[in-house]
């Protein structure tokens, strides 16, 4: 029967039953009610909806209304599972039924026999001596864990009272909580409860599973009634928003996007980066999944910084961190990502670049919960690139280049030795290998609970030699011995150790190297250097490169509640961070010949980062009558951060497998150790205020002193406010209550702080012995000035971001879309500005110019398909940001943020965006010498009775014509420093028309930024079965294929080098060709290749990524039961599946490393590709247990 | 519980308000300040090996073969030609098409060297105050080092970009602009480099035994002569990045550049005896001729050379002998073929090795290595060589001053001290009549000055004073290039261009005539 037929029908049946329902909406019906016993037909009916139009969607979000009571129902089952005897039910009463499937694990079965009886008579019989009760709610059936008895508690108050929605019906089973107490109770079928609250003050709390909580205050009242208001799970989440407080997220007047640990889950990061990638709209992710030490870069609404950090802040557990790579993602209970000013303000010195909240989890009362789980993936490199073979390589060097007759080319061809034929990616490559081990245990008596995770992760990546294994651990303990007071405590431990290869010296060869000449020496060891060039292998399996970090970090938080609405909170945090780095060179690898034979190298470094934090804030809330609610925040903090860095360097050690100092000798060269530190302190404040929900408001001062600003600077005030409006609160709306839940407008304006340059910035340093480039002279140590020019005067960088944002929830919660618009201008940017050479610095920090990003966000949350069987979640976000432009600049002075006018494919200048690349227009190749002609206004000439002298591969021409008229002017040729180019020269666009090719005639074509960004993820269940499928996409932006530029720069027309293998079959050799690339041999006299400044190595970068996809089956709990486990999942994973792109390097994504400490300035050079650690494609399958 | 609240209270108003009052400086951990500085006689010693590490950095690298010593006084000559490794830069200083992103276009380092010197002159005087055993002799001799040094650096900025920018104040308020535009050759060395070496002679302590690695009496003597002799017969540009016109000088800078020859004679060398310049015996031997570029404390020869300690400073790698894979220079072919036929010139077998044909013929400048051929110096060992640049010797001097003699027609001592050389080498002496005139002696001299200062960082300021680069360097550029031919500009590219990155950061320079920003 085709399907729609079939679908028909089904609307047929429904509509005559139910003849009220207008046809549109009763699609959704069709897939909720009518499952069981049909699932291939629902299956199908759900691939048929996939392609619905949106407007059909909509409709299909519309709620049934309810059922008529009095269905009749007829019924026998013997020891029959509870949610089999639901499920004939429902098919019966066409009621639903709302459970969660753990509150069933402990459910027995039910025997019963009956004939035409009342539904309720039927459930109450089936939940008889059931720890579970339920509640009719409309056509569902709210199925609930019985009521914790009621505690013993001073009666003071009888307050009785019926709990109804906004229609006025009664809602049977609402929570009603004395807040801060333990007195609870439920309303009954008629909404009616009664409680006994201990004094006037009391808050009662009203909370129901599709609603909205409410807490009143008694008074003096002895009966009181209430309206909840519908609404979705969404805006029931509560918001983390830093100091200890949140706020439910219907409430926020800021931009805060919310990752929860399921979406963690479903995601299988193994980085902080992999959990936000495609997860949040406004944050652009790139990882580095091949790379096993990768961490991946996070920007958060655009580049608003130029020489200073540009990576969010991290608050782990109420405590600041520059980087949250210690963290094992399955320990973090939920990730709140603060994108606008507003939010981030109350972390307003360096929340400049946006402050991602991360929470971990913590114990909950009762039984120990035991999850376990275990993964492993297979992973393999996911894009190759083509490799040049041997007989390509010769014909390219000998039948391409007249002049060549020797190098390599004209081989020995019984020699062994020079006829192998190599592809370096197939011997380098190798597949990966993850394995994740992760064992938690959670639970707690009254006053104490307590959650400890253990996370082993041992990854041995794609290349040779590549590994990383992580060991964490953490543990949280939280003791309330009453009320009043809490105390928390949260204890990590990391270790990771892990050889990092050198992909200079492996990947950076691929083509480096000539493929026939061979990896091992005549006595078979792994041959060092070979025609000047590295051996791949001999460079990942010999050369030693090992890090071990030992991180350990301590935290203990004190709370205490003075009443229950003002809350003191003091923490004090301890990080030690510990890295060491052993690095070896084996004598068979520096001495630049085949046996090596130089004298091995190394070093030993340990870094020791201290940091401490203090924060002491108090926190008010209180609701003022029933619609006045007032919160309050005020504070202080301080860090202090210490780092200790001492290296030793040895050469010439006696033995290659033993590494300490004493068995070489002490290189002075190497040996160094400094020390630095920084701390900031803050006073901040925040009060929020909300009426009836409807109207929000909340201001945020904050005062920050830094170290490293001078005297006079150190002490920067930053303020931020924002509103929001219910709109859909207000009468005038009431119509579009049907369709549009909760719709609330917000706008919040506010500054944020950033102080991330290098320590000491303002101060003039004399530097001693080796931190100058000449340690000593005649045996006298040095002292140097500081080339950096210290400067009083820098004080904070400051971005002010107005954000204009909407939250539409529709469909009761179904489908929930929120635009979002934001201006972000920072100012007095902290930068490097270059000094005039002539006063003897380089550079010093000012604070100079400003930069202004703009973008879109949008996100979409929906629930297509929501059956206790049969749900279909939807997240997605996409975000349109513009490429940072840069409105002021000092002086207006621009700048290369790396080499020069002829070798920066970046420019900084006034006006000019973030990004954009600065190149000379690549045009294609001359065809003959006679081509390099143009008319006076730069038109191209065309050759005409072209004569080819193929001795020396020259050419003539007898005459020229413009656009097919003879042409008789004089005749201009372009140069390229001051060298007229021939045939086989690449065409350069002379923008400046002056005949000469040189950096003036670089112009902007493309920027690194892409021009919109999307994540996608789907999630499917099924039964037991759950499929998440994540995929991510960046659209628009130009990445510079440095990796193949510089191939073909070294590529020689004798020996060595190989370029890439296009070239070999498309460059230029005699007079006549039309080739892409150019003339190998003539490339440097004549500057063809133009590295790092040549449009025909920037492309586009536009990707879409098949991310992640996770299908996970969880056992029924029927299996459970019998081994006592509350569940079991299997799953199959697969991580990087498939990437759509153009892009001919190994991946257009990669994290462009910011380094705020030091200065350097990467994030102004984004899109530069010059070789990362390939990424991998990964597949595996995993198992979670939770007992 | 009442008691845990007030505790914690207590404890946080206490964070709180002593938190406040905590000031949150901090001072650096590894590095030292202004004012912390120049305390002792110790940080007079330092400041100075500061400032000579700053030079040292510039002329030999810091172990990576990145220095210039080669590239501003040999790459553009006849010396030498493309090595196995080559690069953009070193193609354009040998083929004359220099671009203002050449690597050695960049006079940042010696305006960092000139700029520690303005600050041990600001500074070192005060010393006295806080360390009693800081004598004036110290504080004397050392001024007269930072003088001198900062006229050496002033020196090679006027002989290789004509034009300067004078900083003679050390810049310590970003807040005053830095910005400054050049002055003309001549107002350089009239105002900044005469005058400072004058002071450096009036201050330096007479009579001392000399430490060659330090700018010494007979050092400072030498850089005067050396400034004469170029004022003499230079073309310098009158104006900023104009054309390169006429020599300022003449005669009567030779009769200065005598003087100060003279003045130098009466200093003491190395060995504690006076260079005396009156014979051939005053310089080192033919046998031990070596002994001035890998053992110039033990000589009487030197005056100056730069010190190297590999240990520290790693290779000693450069660009005419070790680089960790191939070197950017080899000695030309045409004197690598030419030279070696004056079978009886002894220098010619320690400067490189004649013998080795191929690929690897020239490659290495033997010079400054106690290496008798090319073989025994490969890459892995030679990185534990450590070379000493030379700056000035005896030798050097001596055949200035036969062109100086020359200049002012005292032919008949000009050749005696030609001839001092020629012997030494194992030549025969020219006779008079051989070098009838100026013009033959001073030809002979500069081919002279070729053979025994090769490599020693003289050869184009060479050419340059004496106007030759034209008619020696056509013939060597068209050789290399069939498409350009040679000098076309000259004289306007002796200078090198001011480079890119200079310009970006200061507006108001001015590129030299034939080159563009």
């Amino acid at each position: 029967m085709p399907a729609n037929e079939k679908l028909s029908q089904a609307t047929k049946l429904i509509a005559s039953k139910q003849p009220n329902f207008k046809p549109d909406i009763q699609m959704y019906k069709n897939f909720t009610a009518i499952k069981c016993g049909r699932q291939s037909r629902v299956l199908s009916k759900f691939l048929r909806i996939m392609k619905l139009t949106l407007v059909l969607l909509t409709a299909a979000f519309m709620q049934v209304s309810a059922a008529t009571y009095g269905q009749k129902i007829s019924l026998t089952v013997e020891n029959t599972p509870l949610e089999k005897v639901f499920d004939q039910l429902r098919q019966q009463s066409g009621y639903n039924f709302l459970y969660n499937s753990q509150m069933l694990e402990r459910s027995k079965p039910v025997s019963l026999s009956v004939k035409n009886e009342q539904l309720s008579a039927v459930l109450n019989q089936c939940f008889k001596d059931q720890p579970l009760t339920f509640i009719i709610n409309q056509n569902t059936i709210v199925v609930k864990e019985k009521p914790i008895s009621q505690m013993a508690a001073p009666v003071i108050i009888d307050i009785t009272g019926v709990v109804s929605d906004a229609k006025g019906q009664p809602i049977p089973g609402v929570t009603v909580k004395v807040n801060g107490t333990r007195v609870a109770t439920v309303t009954d079928i008629n909404g009616k409860y009664s409680i006994k609250a201990p004094d006037e003050k009391s808050t009662l709390v009203f909370s129901f599973i599709g609603f909205s909580s409410q807490s009143v205050v008694v008074g003096n009242r002895k009966s009181i009634n209430i309206t909840l208001l519908e609404t979705n799970s969404n805006l029931t989440e509560v918001v983390v928003t830093g100091y200890g407080q949140s706020v439910a997220k219907r409430d926020l007047t800021g931009s805060i996007a919310t990752i929860d640990a399921k979406q963690i889950q479903e995601r299988q990061p193994v980085t902080i980066a992999d959990a936000l990638e495609g997860q949040a709209a406004g944050v652009l992710v790139a990882n580095d999944n091949g790379d096993p030490s990768g961490t991946g870069t996070v920007t958060i609404r655009g580049m608003g910084s130029l020489n200073s950090g540009t990576g969010p802040l991290y608050v782990i557990d109420g405590v600041i961190n520059t980087d949250a790579d210690f963290l094992n993602p399955s320990d973090i209970a939920s990730i709140e990502i603060l994108k606008d000013a507003a939010s981030a303000a109350i972390y307003g010195s360096r929340g400049a670049n946006g402050v991602i909240i991360i929470t971990t989890k913590h114990g909950q009362e009762g039984k120990p919960t035991i999850t376990g789980t275990y993964y492993h993936l297979f992973g393999q490199l996911a894009h190759e690139l083509p490799s040049v073979s041997p007989s390509e390589l010769r014909k390219f060097r000998v039948g391409k280049n007249t002049n060549l007759a020797t190098g390599g080319a004209n081989t020995d061809s019984v020699n062994r030795y020079l006829n192998q034929d190599n592809d370096y990616q197939k011997l380098l490559l190798k597949t990966a290998q993850k394995n994740q081990y992760n064992l938690s245990m959670s639970g707690g008596q009254k006053g104490i609970t307590y959650y400890t995770g253990l996370n082993y992760l041992d990854d041995r990546s794609i290349i040779l030699n590549s590994y990383f294994k992580t060991l964490q651990t953490t543990i949280n303990v939280d003791f309330q011995p009453n009320d009043k007071l809490k105390v928390t405590n949260n204890l990590s431990f990391l270790y990771r150790t892990g050889n990092d290869v050198p992909l200079f010296a492996t990947i950076g060869q691929l083509y480096e190297r000539n493929p026939w000449t061979s990896l091992y020496t005549p006595d078979g060891q792994l041959a060092g250097y070979d025609e000047t060039k590295r051996n791949p292998l001999a460079w990942a399996i010999l050369q030693t490169n090992l890090n071990k970090t030992y991180l350990g970090q301590y935290n203990t938080a004190v709370n205490y509640g003075f009443t229950r609405d003002l809350k003191l909170t003091a923490s004090f945090n301890a990080k030690l961070n510990n890295i060491n780095t052993q690095v070896f060179n084996p004598s068979s690898l520096t001495g630049g010949t085949l046996n090596g034979g130089g004298i091995s190298t190394g070093y030993q470094s340990v870094d020791i980062q201290f940091s401490w934090a203090l924060q002491t804030y108090l926190n008010f809330s209180h609701t003022y009558g029933t619609n006045h609610t007032v919160t309050a925040t005020a504070g202080f903090s301080r860090e202090n951060f210490q780092d200790n860095k001492s290296v030793l360097g040895d050469r010439n050690y006696l033995t290659e497998t033993v590494f300490t100092s004493n068995i070489g000798t002490l290189d002075p060269t190497t040996t160094v150790s400094s020390a630095t530190a920084h701390a900031t302190e803050s006073l901040f404040a925040r009060l929020g205020y909300s009426y009836k929900s409807r109207y929000i408001f909340t201001a945020t001062g904050r005062r920050d002193g830094s170290s490293r600003f001078g005297p006079n600077n150190k002490w920067g005030d930053f303020f931020s406010t924002g509103l929001a409006w219910r709109f859909s609160d207000e009468s005038f709306m009431k119509w579009s209550k049907k369709y549009l839940d909760d719709a609330k407008l917000r706008y919040s304006v506010g500054q944020l702080g950033n102080d991330q340059l290098a320590d000491y910035a303002f101060i003039n340093q004399i530097y001693f012995g080796n931190a100058n480039p000449i340690a000593s002279y005649n045996g006298n140590g040095t002292a140097q000035m500081n080339q950096v020019l210290g400067n009083p005067t820098i004080k904070w960088e400051t971005a002010t971001t107005q954000n204009f944002g909407m939250d539409l929830t529709f469909l009761k919660g179904r489908l929930t879309f929120t635009p979002e618009y934001y201006i972000k201008n920072t100012s007095n940017l902290l930068y490097s500005a270059s000094l005039p050479e002539e006063s003897g610095y380089k550079s010093t920090a000012v604070n100079i110019g400003s930069i202004h990003n703009t973008g879109w966000e949008f996100t979409v949350t929906g629930t297509p398909i929501a059956s206790p069987k049969f749900t279909w979640n939807v997240s997605a976000n996409i975000t349109f940001q513009k490429p940072g432009v840069v409105t002021e600049l000092a002086s207006g002075t621009p700048f290369y943020p790396t080499g020069n006018s002829t070798t920066s494919p970046y420019y900084i200048t006034q006006g000019g965006r973030i990004g954009d690349f600065y190149v000379l227009k690549n045009l294609g190749v001359y065809q003959y010498d006679v081509s390099n002609a143009y008319a006076e206004d730069g038109e191209m000439l065309s050759p005409v009775g072209v004569v080819v002298n193929t001795t020396n591969n020259t050419s003539t021409a007898t005459g020229y014509t413009l656009n097919g008229q003879p042409y008789t002017g004089a005749i201009h040729q372009l140069k390229h420093n001051g060298v007229p180019l021939k045939g086989g020269s690449t065409i350069w666009q002379d923008v400046n028309n002056d005949g000469n090719i040189d950096g003036s005639d670089k112009q902007i074509l493309g920027n690194a930024m892409p021009d919109f960004y999307w994540g996608l993820t789907n999630s499917f269940s099924y039964k037991g079965f759950l499929l998440t499928v994540t995929v991510n996409a960046q659209v628009g932006g130009k990445v510079y294929n440095e990796l193949a530029n510089l191939q073909n720069l070294n590529s020689a027309n004798t020996t060595y080098s190989s370029p890439i293998p296009a070239a070999l079959y498309s460059a230029w050799y005699k007079q006549g060709d039309i080739a892409t690339y150019p003339y190998v041999v003539n490339k440097d006299a004549y500057g063809d290749i133009s590295n790092g400044i040549n449009s025909l190595y920037l492309e586009d970068g536009s990707f879409v990524r098949l991310a992640a996809v996770k299908l996970t089956y969880n056992f029924s709990s029927k299996l459970l039961q019998k081994i006592k486990a509350r569940s079991i999942g299997l799953y199959l994973y697969g991580d990087n599946l498939l990437t759509w792109t153009n892009y001919t390097g190994f991946d257009p994504e990669f994290s462009t490393n910011t380094n705020a400490a030091n200065g350097t300035s990467n994030s102004l050079t984004p899109g530069w590709d010059t070789g990362k650690y390939p990424k991998r494609r990964e597949m595996g399958f995993g198992i979670n247990l939770n007992f | 519980m009442k008691r845990i609240a007030t505790i914690i209270t207590s404890l946080s108003i206490l964070a709180l308000t002593g938190g406040c009052k905590k000031d949150i400086s901090l001072l650096p951990q590894s590095a030292g300040t202004v004012s912390t500085f120049y305390k002792s006689g110790k940080d007079i010693t330092s400041g100075l090996a500061g400032m000579y590490g700053s030079f040292l950095q510039e002329m030999a690298g810091t172990g990576t073969g990145n220095g210039k010593y080669f590239y501003w006084g040999e790459a553009r000559s006849d010396n030498f030609g493309v090595g196995a490794t080559t690069n953009v830069s070193v193609t354009e200083m040998l083929n004359n098409a220099l671009t203002t992103n050449n690597v050695a276009a960049d006079w940042a380092g010696f305006y960092r060297t000139i700029s520690t010197a303005n600050l041990n002159i600001a500074n070192i005087p005060n010393v006295s105050q806080y360390d009693n055993s800081v004598t004036p002799t110290v504080i004397n001799n050392a001024l007269a080092q930072c003088y001198a040094m900062r006229a050496e650096c002033y020196f090679y900025i006027v002989r290789t970009w004509g034009s300067a920018v004078i900083w003679k104040d050390s810049y310590l308020d970003p807040t005053v602009s830095a910005v400054k535009p050049q002055a003309p050759p001549q107002q350089v060395i009239d105002s900044v480099i005469i005058p400072d070496l004058t002071k450096a002679y009036s201050l330096i302590q007479k009579g001392q035994t000399a430490t060659v690695w330090y700018i010494n009496e007979a050092t400072i003597c030498a850089i005067l002569a050396d400034v004469y002799m170029w004022r003499a017969s230079a073309p310098v540009a009158t104006t900023v990045g104009g054309q390169v016109g006429g020599p300022i000088g003449g005669a009567a800078d030779y009769a200065n550049a005598i003087t100060w020859y003279k003045n130098l004679f009466l200093a003491k060398g190395p060995t504690g005896v006076a260079y005396a310049g009156t014979s051939g015996a005053n310089l080192e031997t033919q046998a031990n001729w070596k002994n001035l570029f890998t053992a110039p404390a033990t000589s009487i020869e030197p005056i100056w050379s730069l010190n190297w300690d590999q240990t520290v400073n790693s290779c000693a790698c450069i660009p005419v002998s070790i680089q960790s894979s191939g070197n950017p220079l080899r000695v030309d072919p045409a004197i690598y073929s030419s030279w070696p036929k004056i079978t009886a010139d002894t220098r010619v077998t320690k400067t490189f090795d004649p013998t080795v044909v191929g690929s690897a013929a020239g490659q290495y400048l033997l010079k400054y290595y106690n290496v008798p051929n090319q073989a025994t110096l490969t890459s892995q060992n030679a990185l534990a060589y450590n070379v000493y640049l030379t700056m000035y010797r005896l030798g050097d001097v001596y055949l200035s001053y036969a062109e100086a003699l020359a200049q002012t027609n005292d032919l008949t001592n000009g050749l005696k001290y030609l001839n001092y050389i020629r012997v030494r080498a194992g030549l025969t002496a020219y006779t008079a009549a051989q070098l009838p005139t100026t013009a033959a002696m001073e030809t002979a001299i500069l081919q002279e000055r070729q053979y025994e200062l090769f490599g020693e960082g003289k050869r184009w300021f060479d050419l340059v004073r004496t106007n030759t680069v034209k008619s020696v360097m056509d013939p060597v550029i068209n050789s290399r290039l069939t498409t350009t031919t040679g000098f076309i500009n000259a004289p306007n590219l002796y200078y090198w261009p001011v480079s890119q990155t200079a310009h970006n950061a200061n507006g108001l320079l001015v590129q030299n005539a034939g080159y563009f920003f």
